[in-house]
């Protein structure tokens, strides 16, 4: 295994392969290095590459994928721009992992699933196809609710990205094939399991993830909530996204994480909001609209009312937003 | 393949070899033989191995040592004046703060980076600073009150 600190974004690309890894702050990948579940020959430092700025510009905030999560949450624009993701990192983990941990790593966080990290478990169709799902075969472990299929029920590790995708951000990324950059929805950077539960995402993982852009409007209230076994560990989290015009939800983006295997669009629970006087987004119908699309095993069932309490307070706590602004 | 790494701790340049998939608490314990800075669950949950990296608190047991070459890191051997203890560490021992110790080293070094970034936290800012550092002995109150005895006399050093 060999270490290379990258000078620029052509250095880094030039040493990515089949068989090296990325390096942000490192803290994910030094666990699964340590359990021998990555082994990669190369490891491709990207702290010297200048990514870790925030800049603000015509509508859109630009992220860098190196810059901290502490120093995300810290940032004046964020916080006056965003603050959906400052509601979120001050959330999520604890103040040291915060320092470390770049946004391009959380995003980019393989799953937390306890048997595809256990590599005393052989049976992981994560780590190899076809090898089985220790989850689905009985363990107590409930797994996901959302996207999951017959080879695969991890969820998804970021909770940054269920707040990305309900601000619509995209990514930038580079590809060692090609020379200029490209840009992705967030959400389609994530995929279901399938047959294939291998890779998490779309992208190739020699694509090097540059920078997040979101766009800024100021009509929107945002709603976070979160259900954790630990400050690592979500059990179900949502963000909701709102734009409201003379108490009328004119848009509307509902995102459930946690117990999802990718963020997760609660695509039919939108339709029940947009068009309705802002009042009305706190009913039954709308929460349980959000759940349509859940695949409960026996052991995931309770996450379902988990699922229901994080909806119904996400949506109160934009609700609240909305009134406290026109305060 | 081990590489050079040189690594700053405590103010002092330490030049090693190391695998690239090593950690920096494995290299500080086991290259540098700094056994200070405690082992704990390896999972970043417990903060047992928090270091300062350029000021700021790192879990050495997340951070791959050769990430941390050229930045300053401290470690609880880093924190006593020559014979003399940190106010931390003296407050500590004052308040019974400490009980069976493993927990403490990365406490120290959590509460000294938040009274650098913040000589007069409230006790909700030092609960937060500290929610990372578990202890399984003192019940928490101890340490509070160490913090706060600690920031009074590092106040009075200023004044």
């Amino acid at each position: 295994m060999q270490w290379v600190r990258a000078q620029s974004i052509a250095e880094a690309l030039s040493h990515a392969g089949p068989t090296s890894r990325y390096v942000g702050g490192g803290l994910s990948l030094s666990l699964l290095l340590q359990r021998g579940i990555e082994q990669p020959e190369t490891l491709i430092d990207l702290s010297a590459l200048p990514l870790r700025q925030i800049e603000g510009r015509q509508g859109l905030l630009r992220i860098g994928s190196q810059v901290r999560l502490a120093e995300l949450s810290a940032h004046p624009m964020v916080q006056s721009l965003a603050p959906l993701l400052t509601d979120i990192v001050r959330q999520l983990a604890t103040p040291a992992l915060r320092n470390q941990a770049t946004v391009g790593g959380e995003l980019l966080e393989r799953t937390r699933c306890p048997l595809f990290r256990d590599p005393s478990n052989p049976r992981c169709n994560k780590r190899t196809v076809g090898s089985g799902c220790a989850v689905i075969d009985g363990s107590e472990h409930p797994g996901a609710l959302f996207g999951t299929s017959a080879s695969c029920v991890a969820a998804s590790a970021s909770e940054l990205a269920i707040g990305l995708c309900a601000m619509s951000a995209e990514v930038t990324l580079y590809s060692p094939e090609g020379t200029t950059e490209r840009s992705l929805p967030l959400l389609a950077l994530y995929r279901s399991p399938g047959s294939d539960p291998s890779t998490e995402l779309t992208i190739e993982r020699t694509e090097l993830l540059t920078s997040v852009t979101v766009p800024v409007a100021t009509q929107q209230v945002f709603g976070y909530a979160r259900l954790a076994e630990s400050p690592l560990v979500p059990l179900a989290s949502c963000a909701v996204m709102l734009s409201v015009r003379d108490q009328v939800v004119v848009d509307a983006k509902v995102i459930l994480g946690g117990l999802t295997a990718k963020p997760w669009r609660a695509e039919r629970c939108e339709p029940l909001i947009i068009g309705q006087p802002l009042a009305s987004v706190l009913s039954d119908r709308v929460v349980n609209a959000a759940l349509d699309g859940a695949q409960p095993r026996p052991a995931s069932r309770p996450l379902r009312s988990l699922a229901q309490q994080v909806v119904r307070e996400a949506l109160r706590r934009a609700v609240e937003k909305h009134a406290a602004h026109r305060r | 393949m081990k590489q050079p790494i040189s690594l700053i701790v405590n103010g002092e340049r330490y030049d090693t070899l190391c695998q690239p998939n090593l950690t920096l608490l494995e290299v500080l314990r086991e290259n540098l033989q700094l056994t200070g800075t405690k082992h704990g669950c390896e999972l970043g949950e417990c903060g047992a191995c928090a270091v300062l990296l350029d000021g700021e608190p790192v879990l050495s047991c997340l951070v791959l040592a050769m990430e941390c070459a050229g930045q300053q890191i401290t470690t609880v051997e880093g924190l006593a004046r020559g014979a003399e203890l940190h106010p931390l560490q003296a407050a500590f021992a004052d308040h019974g703060a400490a009980q069976c110790g493993y927990c403490t080293p990365g406490i120290l070094l959590t509460a000294k980076a938040l009274l650098e970034r913040n000589p007069c936290p409230s006790r909700s800012e030092v609960r937060e600073a500290l929610s990372g550092n578990l202890c399984r002995c003192t019940g928490y109150l101890q340490i509070l009150d160490a913090v706060d005895a600690a920031a009074q006399v590092l106040r009075e050093e200023q004044r």
